[in-house]
């Protein structure tokens, strides 16, 4: 089964979504990252036939949902919603939700309860006497009542404490890998959408910025939204237009296929103090350690495109704002060009105090992505 | 109809409810604006007699019998009741004008005289009630500097003891316009002008007025009907009455009155309840009741608790011209006693 | 699935806009006809009505004093109903439980059985002693407003302005928070008051006297013209200052509800937290029990001395109770059960008419809520006539059922709409969008829909409203004298019968409809525990 969105538009006052093309494949999960207000939701709410949509077509396996003259409505599309919030029915116990929305019977959805995760003993349970992630799991089972012919999950994992994600994540992957069936699901998480997603795909401003694999998008982000959004970077404006562009950290080539306005995504990883004169350094031409997934990456379906240049670029001084510490090291904040940006101490290296003055320059191939603004 | 056809299926069979639950057909419809208590053993009796039943309708005192008027006024074009017994006479008036009501030449009202009865025959006045001084005898215990006349409320001797309902609605203010038409504009003016410099207490409603006579404290006599005189006279308080202005223009006396309404769907039986009301006998009944009334009837019996036309000095008074007035003077004595 | 299925985006719209027709073509059309006709005295144009609105002093000085005892009433109201709800819900006031649903109970004595049991112990009268009397009679609609808001406020967004602000700040951003509520309380103890001239008129006999313009209203409809006339057309006239007044205050309380988003009952929600009232709990209680002392212990004690004959010289006794009540059981209990059945299929009416009128205006016509308090904002006497015009029509198929209770039924029905559109269109605010859709998804029908989701979420809701519209049912006067079917209503007759001098019957009847008005709060109580005042 097979999820095909063409063209799809849509309009409410001063919000537009589209056009939205795209393709979800049966026993896979499709992430749909993206800050808030991006349209993701809209797009669920669009698939599951809860929105009228403007103009173009969805299609779910032969059968056009949305199209021309046609709409189906939500109760016939067969379509399970894990809704944000969950907007499980608060009078009702857990078991009896998941009876009512599969009309099936008891056995089945003890079945579907346990498959989600939901232990018997909680089966009696009112919503409101479950956990967060526990509730979760009876959102799941409810929304996979009846059958459905596309899983709908709109911030699954929103109201669930972080030491309990790692299992529900692991029954969602399993659950949609199980059936026919393709899962949507859109967050604006990092950390769930790369645990979840089979293919991703950057929504924002109601547009399409760009879509892949989640190794792909990390190693080669396009779009200086999914820098930032996955790989943490921060944003340096190029200057001109040409194929060589400048910045104060040197001049740097631009691929091809980027139109309009250039910048560099710096990791925190690609930049570093540089100790001594400001004589130019040497930097290393391909990174040692950076914030990229330790899994080894799914082939890329992408076009080798280029986003990286070689370089000599400049060093220069940086005030140090502020220090913090996280799972990767120590990082400094630092100044450069009246924007703060973040830089991953090596181990070993002395730490500067805030209000210090650092030189510093890249220690590796910085990406050039696409600025704000454009989409696919 | 996606959403709740319950709510409709529901409101249609509680529509369909209701309307089948009303109660059985009557063979004649009453508008009675008189005390229910009162007028519900007269119905029973006629219904016990004749085997008619009768569906009756009564009125609210305290809503100044606005609400049978209005609808008898508002049903004109497709109308409902059959007879109308008034407990005053100037709304019988009223709606005589706006031709609501039917002539007849009134059988059962033989034996009283003429000058109750609509010249026209839309109506006629039976069973009365005198306008009186209610006087409390602990309050004023010198039998001689008691009041003897309505004036006595404007005279300084009894200057902050006198009591009054407010002249807008209800038969004191039939009585205000039947001193206007008998007295003419210039006195009936002195009078009520008399009434604010004498610091007369004006109270919502005859019944009021009994009230406060009757209590231990406030006016020490006032102005009202016998009916409510009589409710204080069973409740034991220390109260007479005085039939006001016996060397004078004597006491107003106001009677019920009862009229056909034209179009009306029972005409046959509707006749016949209306001649019962104004026999003798329910006169009778009357003034053997709680309210005392007097009978019109020539020659009638009356019982040892009420005053019979006889007995006293009625004032001569024109109901039609006293209606007409009212309508003139309304504006005035809304703009006078309205605050 | 089959083949192409061609679907409205917004289903469920039907049913709500054949209701709303309805609506319209019983409640508003009529009244609007009525306004319409009065620029029509005599059958031609003329604005001679409308030109005498307000000509005189006396009805200036009225509406003026029509407007202080409103604001004075409505103050006191919200004083007292909601002080008293922000003692049960907000701190830790002794007896909280009890009193919170107290403060909701005189609503079931006639505001004139509560001016009347005053007026028994206090020659107090004027204007603050109306204002009072009126302010305690409605002060439920405040406290039960109030207590909704207050429960309805996370108490973490409270706890946050207390740390960052300090406690006035604190307990004025809880004012703001649920100010929307409060006004929606405020406007129906206006309204209500506006409407009342019976309290006022009753303590206007002694000397100082606080007219108001219901009043003058009422005086014009109790000398009547003919239907088309020019003294119809003042009479109708007559009643735009009042509306004008509440549209007024309507105006306030729209703009007042808080633009941000309601708490839902599926948010992740935390109470406010109670205060510690110290020293404070003695006095904090006495203030609790002005209400309940004042509207429903006061009344109640005078009613049965009345029962037992008070009012008479002869003094009280037993004997005089107990025949009282005898004959007021053996003489009046078919009418007492008429008018509680009228009552029950009236409160019935509010809930299913207002049901799909409250769901669109929570979710997408806010309007609806303004349009529904048409028939409530108008004095009950226009409302009457404008229901004989359409019901006794002869040419429309109404008529067959003037002389029924259904004419009373609707009557009612149409009167206390908006408690029960404003009530539940809050209540269906609060719950998500979503719980229908999850429903939808699921294949679910509209009326599985109803009965499994939205039904038993707006059920405590809906019986808050059917107890309300029960209630005020029973407090209805000016609608049981104009409709015909209002004859046997219970308060007619007790309006009568006081009237007439019986207080000894009318005392015991007194208390027996109060009675009878308790009687399903008190089986609400029994069933679920609850009064359930915090769900309208």
């Amino acid at each position: 089964m097979t999820l095909r969105i063409s063209e799809l538009r849509f309009a409410r006052k001063a919000f537009e979504l589209g056009p939205i093309d795209l393709e979800a494949q049966g026993g896979r999960m499709l992430v749909l990252i993206g800050p808030s207000g991006g349209g993701k939701t809209t797009l669920l709410r669009l698939i599951a036939g809860l929105e009228a949509a403007s103009g173009g077509s969805i299609t779910l396996g032969d059968d056009l949902l949305t199209g021309p003259g046609t709409f189906v409505p939500a109760a016939a599309r067969r379509v399970g919603f894990v809704f944000q919030g969950l907007a499980l029915w608060p009078h009702m116990k857990a078991l009896a939700q998941v009876r009512f929305a599969g009309k099936c019977g008891k056995k089945e959805a003890t079945e579907l309860l346990l498959r989600a995760g939901l232990p018997a003993s909680l089966h009696k349970r009112l919503p409101g006497a479950l956990s967060g992630g526990e509730a979760q799991r009876l959102a799941v089972a409810r929304a996979l009542a009846g059958h459905p012919r596309l899983l709908l999950l709109d911030e699954p994992l929103r109201s669930v404490d972080p030491h309990l994600r790692d299992g529900l994540q692991r029954t969602l992957r399993a659950l949609a890998r199980e059936g026919e069936h393709p899962t949507l699901c859109v967050t604006h998480d990092r950390e769930e959408a790369l645990a979840l997603a089979d293919d991703l795909v950057v929504l924002a401003g109601g547009r399409i910025l760009e879509r892949g694999r989640p190794s792909e998008l990390c190693r080669e982000p396009r779009h200086a939204f999914t820098a930032r959004f996955l790989l943490r970077a921060d944003i340096l404006p190029l200057q001109g237009t040409g194929p060589k562009r400048g910045c104060a950290l040197g001049s740097f080539s631009v691929p091809d296929w980027l139109q309009g306005e250039a910048a560099l995504a710096l990791r925190p990883g690609d930049l570093r103090i540089h100790q001594g004169d400001h004589s130019q350094s040497q930097p290393k031409a391909a990174p040692e350690a950076g914030p990229l997934p330790a899994t080894p990456l799914p082939a890329s379906t992408r076009p080798a495109t280029p986003t990286t240049t070689a370089f000599p670029t400049k060093t220069l001084l940086a005030p140090v704002l502020d220090r913090h510490f996280d799972e990767r090291g120590c990082l400094l904040d630092i100044e450069i060009e009246g924007q703060p940006f973040s830089l991953l101490l090596r181990p070993g290296e002395p730490i500067p105090d805030p209000g210090m003055q650092v030189r510093v320059g890249l220690d590796r191939t910085p990406l050039v992505v696409q600025a704000d603004g454009g989409s696919e | 109809m996606r959403r709740g056809p319950l709510v409709l299926l529901g409101t249609v069979t509680l529509f369909l409810g209701t309307a089948c639950s009303h109660k059985a057909e009557s063979d004649v419809v009453l508008y009675c604006a008189t005390d229910q208590h009162t007028a519900e053993k007269i119905v029973r009796l006629f219904e016990k007699e004749t085997g008619i039943p009768v569906k009756a309708r009564y009125d609210t005192e305290a809503n100044k019998t606005v609400g049978l008027v209005t609808a008898l006024m508002e049903e004109a074009k497709n109308p409902r009741a059959d007879v109308f017994w008034n407990n005053e006479i100037i709304h019988t008036i009223r709606l005589g004008k706006a031709g609501i009501l039917k002539p007849y030449d009134w059988p059962g009202a033989k034996g009283i005289e003429a000058r109750w009865k609509d010249p026209k025959g839309r109506f006629a006045g039976f069973a009365a009630r005198a306008r009186v001084l209610i006087v409390n005898t602990e309050k004023l215990p010198d039998p001689k500097a008691r009041p003897k006349s309505i004036w006595d409320l404007i005279d300084p001797r009894f200057k902050g003891k006198g009591v009054m309902a407010r002249p807008l609605t209800g038969t004191t203010l039939t009585h205000v316009a039947a001193l206007f038409q008998t007295l003419g504009e210039k006195e009936a003016r002195r009078f009520l002008d008399g009434l604010k410099k004498n610091e007369v207490a004006l109270a919502k409603s005859n019944g009021a007025v009994m009230r406060m006579v009757s209590a231990k404290e406030g006016p020490a006599f006032g102005l009202t009907d016998t009916d409510d005189f009589n409710v204080a006279l069973r409740k034991g308080f220390p109260v007479i009455a005085v039939y006001p202005d016996q060397e004078g223009m004597g006491t107003f006396v106001i009677p019920n009155t009862v009229a056909l309404i034209k179009g009306s769907p029972n005409p046959k039986n509707g006749k016949k309840l209306a001649d019962f009301l104004c026999s003798a006998r329910v006169e009778a009944l009357l003034a053997r009741s709680g309210s005392a009334q007097i009978p019109l009837h020539k020659g009638a019996e009356v019982p040892k608790e009420v005053r019979p036309l006889s007995s006293f000095k009625a004032a001569t008074w024109d109901f039609a011209k006293a209606a007409e007035i009212m309508d003139k003077i309304l504006p005035e004595l809304r703009e006078r006693f309205g605050i | 699935m089959g083949g192409k299925v061609i679907q409205s985006a917004r289903p469920g719209s039907k049913t709500f806009w054949l209701v709303l027709l309805v609506f319209v073509l019983l409640a508003i059309l009529p009244l609007l006809y009525l306004f319409f006709g009065s620029f029509f005295p005599e059958g031609s144009f003329s604005l001679e009505a409308w030109r005498k609105i307000l000509a005189t002093e006396t009805e200036r000085v009225q509406l003026l004093h029509s407007a202080i005892l409103g604001g004075l009433a409505t103050l006191f109201a919200l004083l007292l109903g909601g002080g008293t709800a922000w003692l049960t819900e907000r701190t830790d006031l002794p007896m909280a439980r009890a009193l919170g649903p107290m403060a909701l109970l005189p609503l079931l004595f006639p505001p004139i059985v509560v001016a009347m049991s005053f007026a028994d112990l206090s020659t107090a009268t004027g204007l603050p002693v109306v204002a009072l009397l009126l302010g305690v009679s409605h002060a439920p609609f405040a406290a039960a407003l109030t207590a909704r808001g207050l429960r309805s406020i996370d108490g973490r967004l409270y706890e946050s302005t207390l740390l960052a602000r300090g406690r006035l700040r604190a307990e004025l951003f809880l004012l703001r928070q649920c100010l929307a509520d409060i006004l929606a309380g405020a406007l129906l103890v206006l309204v209500f008051v506006l409407s009342n001239h019976g309290v006022p008129e009753f303590f206007s006999v002694k000397k100082k006297s606080w007219f108001v313009y219901s009043e003058a209203v009422f005086l014009r409809w109790s000398a009547p013209g003919k239907p088309g006339s020019l003294r119809a057309a003042e009479a109708v006239a007559s009643s735009a200052p009042l509306l004008l007044l509440i549209g007024l205050a309507l105006l306030i309380c729209l703009r007042a509800r808080r633009k941000g988003t309601l708490v839902t009952v599926a948010s992740d929600f935390r109470p406010l937290p109670l205060r510690a009232l110290g020293r404070g709990k003695l006095p904090a209680l006495l203030f609790a029990l002005i209400l309940p002392l004042l509207g429903i212990v006061m009344p109640l004690w005078r009613m049965l001395l009345w029962s037992a004959g008070s009012t008479a010289n002869h003094g009280t006794s037993m004997q005089t109770a107990i025949e009282s009540f005898r004959r007021v059981v053996t003489e009046l209990s078919g009418d007492l059960g008429y008018t509680l059945g009228m009552a029950a299929l009236a409160g019935g009416l509010v809930v299913l008419v207002a049901l799909p009128l409250a769901w669109e205006a929570a979710r997408r016509k806010p309007w609806i809520e303004a349009l529904s308090l048409i028939p409530l904002a108008v004095p009950g006497v226009l409302l009457g006539v404008a229901l004989v015009r359409l019901w006794n029509d002869p040419h429309l198929p109404l008529a067959r059922l003037y002389d029924t209770p259904a004419l009373l039924v609707a009557g009612y029905g149409t009167r206390f709409l908006p408690l029960g559109v404003l009530a539940l269109a809050n209540a269906a605010r609060r719950l998500p969008a979503s719980f229908d859709e999850a429903a939808r998804l699921s294949g679910r029908g509209p009326v599985l829909r109803w009965l499994k989701i939205q039904g038993p979420l707006l059920l405590p809701t809906a019986v808050s409203v059917f107890i309300l519209g029960y209630i005020l049912s029973l407090r209805e006067l000016d609608l049981a004298v104009i409709l015909p079917p209002g004859n046997d209503m219970v308060p007619r007759r007790l309006a009568n019968i006081v009237h007439f001098g019986n207080e000894d019957v009318g005392g015991a009847l007194a208390v027996l409809l109060a009675l009878g008005a308790a009687l399903p709060i008190l089986m609400r109580i029994l069933l679920t525990g609850k009064a359930g005042r915090a769900d309208l």
